[in-house]
């Protein structure tokens, strides 16, 4: 959930929840501490006051998931949820180390407390990276798209490349058969304009979207041999990315390849090979985009195994603790 | 779509397939496995916890012997800490001082417990009886509590706390724990204490003098200190000091100091008469000596002995004993009647054997042995004696009335006509009675002598001692005994003060004339000058008088108190 001014009003009265738990929380324990002349644990008054209230706001919390679950229902709007989420979720853990006396006790407090501490780490983890990474995304990858899609995106790529070859320079030389070049020549009459990807496009206001990149095709059967003979060179890396070693696959070295390719063509082929560069750089932005999207969303499971593991444990330590008080 | 064929519009636009959010990625079964996992392995655990671990080995004794970590199960899994090492062989066995889902943590919120049906009285009832098994100790006057503090006074984890580990020493209770209650014990009494109402640290204004000592001597007995550390023990100007050759034979060794003649004073020290008890065990044992028995070495000193401390020069005497080698005495604390015949008997005695002469023998001639002085049969007693030569040797009423009248003199050196009486000494005869010397000063705390041995006995009674050794015989007191000589609490917390006070200057002066040229550092052994001022040093908690009584419940003894 982003934390930003237009959201203050969302997050400040759970904010100020959390600060005053932990503040009274903590400075009861002071006081109690100092009156009794050691750290409080669990089983004082006040230690077991914020042991319950810690309690309580991990069972709140685990409540996200039934709430998603029927979120049909619209029981509270998801934005106050998840800002409760995250700000009592936050007050819990030095609710949790107050309630501990700074002990962690026996293998399973020690346990459960780390595990808890591992749980609100991802938690933390991910709402920072949920507040850097997407805005990083939006400036510095433009072509960026749905991450399950890079696959399916990128074989469009490839065929918007192979078309704008045939549109521009027709097929290649060593396949062809009669048929073919009938059919290229109805390509070059028919196929003038060339979808060669779609790039995010922010509008005026709030409005952003996706626009499709299109390239008018230009006659280049100069530069065929050339031009095929480079697709086959990047095809592998438009499919497959940077898993794959091609001229193109580092920006450096494609930039110089490009430039060559460029030398060795004509006028009318220039625009192709920007075109192919720009497919390739795309590819690139997707390699980037799947890096960064693990780490954008990855923590999310780990934090989800990690407090059902939380909720379990704390079951089995409020009966023993309970049971041996 | 083949790329050969030029796309429609709709196909342009068609960047992304629709149904894209339901395929499964990477990421979906990623999460799949961090849910399976996180559930299975907590899930797994907790079995574990509550299958496994109860049916676990209760070998704790062979576990803990074998130093098997690995067996100690409850400890690991459910402590907070390991207990200490003489409770170990408890460790898994928890019931023994817990009850199930009743606390007996001393700062749980035990007012509200009964709200929800629990009696946390039930829980420290179980654990001070699962204490009082082995420790037979009373309680601190519980019932002049309030029923809060009361309920504290029965809960021994409040003070001896467990699970601290192996090496954590439950009797080394913190000073915190004394002051929770002593600092004010206006809430924690009943009524009013019969102790200082506040004790905030260990120094005279917050903890006040100690109470024995302004009680007094309840000493019967008439004494001068500073007389007795005189050399001959009598003022510089008197005369007739006791030398050693007027000591008997067997006595002498005990007295003689090196280079000492028999013509010379006798000089006492504290050692004198004042010994540490088992002392004596450790001088008899000789070069057979142990490490081991010099924990014999007790923290207070052995009563005074009139037998063993004062005899030597105080001998009870009829009056009529020569000055032999080893002369018989008259017993001490015996009652006038029996002192009676053992005076007649002495006197006949030591005639008998030759050893003494009739009041009126001047022969200076030495006795034969079995002879006394020549008849008397002018005396008129039928009951005389004779020997062989038909003289009588028996002793006279008048003789034995005279021996006892000089006997009774003698007693009043030191006693007072009610001490000497015949009820008193024969109340004296009872293992209850009380000592004429008191036999411990410091009542309610613990002074240990043995730890102390360092320190000059002057740094504590300095009193005791003559302020010159050239005391003339007026300015000499002959009777201190109503004197408690034994410096106040401030000789106490020079030493025994708070680790962040620096040493007060008291313990740096350097000595002078008026100090009989010792330096306080020297009185003290050159002993470093800080020393813990908790309360558990020199005072105990549990009342031996007060009989634990079993199945008493805090609340039946406090009923109906605020």
């Amino acid at each position: 959930m982003l934390l930003q001014r237009n959201q203050i009003r969302i997050h400040l009265p759970f904010a100020a929840i959390a600060l005053a738990l932990v503040a009274g929380g903590v400075i009861w324990y002071v006081i109690d501490s100092r009156a009794a002349g050691q750290w409080l644990g669990g089983g004082s008054t006040v230690g077991l006051v914020c042991g319950i209230v810690a309690g309580a706001i991990i069972a709140f919390e685990m409540l996200l998931w039934p709430r998603k679950a029927l979120r049909r229902l619209r029981l509270f709007p998801t934005k106050y949820w998840l800002a409760a989420h995250l700000w009592l979720g936050l007050a819990s853990f030095p609710l949790a180390v107050v309630h501990s006396g700074f002990h962690l006790g026996g293998y399973l407090p020690a346990t459960f407390m780390t595990v808890f501490s591992l749980t609100i780490f991802s938690g933390v983890y991910g709402w920072i990276v949920q507040n850097v990474l997407p805005k990083w995304l939006l400036r510095n990858l433009p072509a960026e798209t749905i991450y399950s899609q890079i696959d399916h995106v990128a074989g469009l790529a490839t065929d918007d490349a192979k078309r704008l070859l045939i549109a521009s320079c027709g097929q290649r030389r060593t396949a062809i058969e009669q048929v073919q070049l009938d059919m290229e020549d109805m390509d070059m009459s028919l196929t003038q304009t060339i979808v060669i990807g779609a790039v995010r496009q922010a509008g005026k206001g709030r409005t952003s979207g996706r626009t499709l990149q299109t390239k008018q095709a230009h006659d280049s059967r100069d530069d065929r041999d050339r031009l095929w003979t480079a697709y086959d060179n990047i095809e592998q890396f438009l499919l497959h990315g940077s898993s794959i070693t091609s001229p193109v696959t580092d920006r450096r070295e494609a930039t110089i390849w490009f430039n060559r390719l460029r030398k060795d063509c004509g006028d009318p082929s220039q625009d192709i090979i920007d075109s192919l560069e720009q497919l390739c750089d795309q590819r690139r932005q997707f390699d980037t985009q799947r890096v960064v999207h693990k780490w954008l969303h990855a923590w999310l499971p780990l934090h989800i195994g990690l407090s059902i593991s939380v909720s379990i444990l704390l079951v089995v330590h409020v009966w023993t603790a309970l049971k041996y008080w | 779509m083949n790329p050969l064929q030029n796309p429609t519009g709709k196909q342009r636009s068609q960047r992304i397939q629709l149904d894209y959010f339901r395929r499964r990625t990477g990421l979906d079964r990623w999460r799949s496995v961090c849910i399976v996992v996180g559930f299975v392995a907590a899930a797994a655990y907790a079995g574990y916890l509550f299958y496994f671990v109860p049916n676990s080995t209760r070998s704790m004794a062979t576990a803990i012997a074998s130093n098997e970590p690995g067996r100690n199960l409850l400890e690991h899994h459910f402590n907070t800490g390991a207990l200490s090492s003489p409770h170990a062989s408890f460790e898994n066995q928890c019931e023994l001082c817990h009850t199930d889902f009743t606390p007996m943590d001393a700062n749980a919120p035990s007012e509200w417990f009964p709200l929800i049906g629990v009696d946390a009285d039930v829980s420290r009832k179980h654990l001070e009886d699962a204490c009082q098994k082995c420790h037979q100790v009373g309680h601190h006057h519980r019932s002049k509590m309030t029923a809060q503090f009361a309920a504290r006074d029965q809960n021994c984890s409040v003070c001896h706390r467990a699970h601290q580990g192996r090496d954590f020493e439950l009797t080394k209770i913190a000073r915190r724990e004394c002051l929770y209650c002593h600092r004010d014990l206006t809430p924690v009494a009943n009524s009013n204490p019969a102790v200082r109402n506040s004790v905030a640290a260990f120094t005279k204004s917050t903890h006040g003098e100690f109470t024995s000592l302004q009680q007094g001597d309840s000493g019967k007995i008439r004494f001068s200190h500073a007389l007795h550390m005189m050399p001959g023990q009598v003022a510089a100007d008197a005369k007739g000091g006791m030398t050693l050759s007027r000591l008997s034979p067997s006595e002498r060794p005990r007295y003689v100091r090196e280079g000492q003649t028999n013509s010379d004073l006798v000089e006492l020290d504290c050692s004198s008469c004042h010994e540490s008890v088992g002392q004596s065990v450790i001088d008899q044992l000789g070069t057979q000596l142990k490490s081991v028995d010099l924990e014999l070495l007790g923290r207070s000193m052995e009563p005074i002995q009139f037998e063993k401390h004062c005899e030597a020069c105080h001998a009870i005497s009829p009056g009529v004993m020569p000055s032999t080698a080893d002369p018989l005495r008259l017993p001490h604390g015996v009652p006038s009647s029996a002192m009676r015949t053992q005076i007649a008997s002495m006197i006949d005695g030591n005639r008998a054997t030759g050893d003494s002469r009739h009041r009126r023998d001047d022969s200076k001639t030495t006795p034969s042995p079995g002879l006394g002085q020549t008849g008397d049969r002018e005396s008129g007693h039928d009951n005389v004696a004779h020997d062989a030569s038909g003289i009588d040797w028996r002793a006279t009423d008048e003789e034995i009335a005279a021996a006892e009248q000089s006997v009774r003199n003698q007693c009043m050196t030191c006693h007072d006509e009610e001490s000497i009486s015949e009820q008193a000494i024969l109340a004296s005869a009872s293992d209850t009675a009380a000592t004429l010397i008191p036999t411990r000063w410091l009542r309610r705390g613990l002074y240990d002598h043995a730890v102390h041995r360092q320190i000059d006995c002057r740094y504590c009674h300095a009193a005791a001692y003559p302020v010159s050794d050239s005391l003339t015989q007026s300015a000499l007191p002959t009777d201190t005994h109503e004197e408690v000589m034994i410096a106040g609490i401030e000789s106490c917390e020079g030493c025994h003060r708070a680790a962040d006070t620096p040493t007060p200057s008291s313990l740096q002066r350097s000595g002078d004339e008026s100090d009989r040229l010792i330096s306080i550092p020297e009185l003290i052994g050159n002993m470093p000058t800080w020393a813990s001022d908790e309360c558990i040093l020199c005072h105990r908690y549990h009342s031996p008088m007060d009989v634990h009584r079993p199945n008493e419940s805090i609340t039946s003894i406090n009923k109906g108190t605020p």
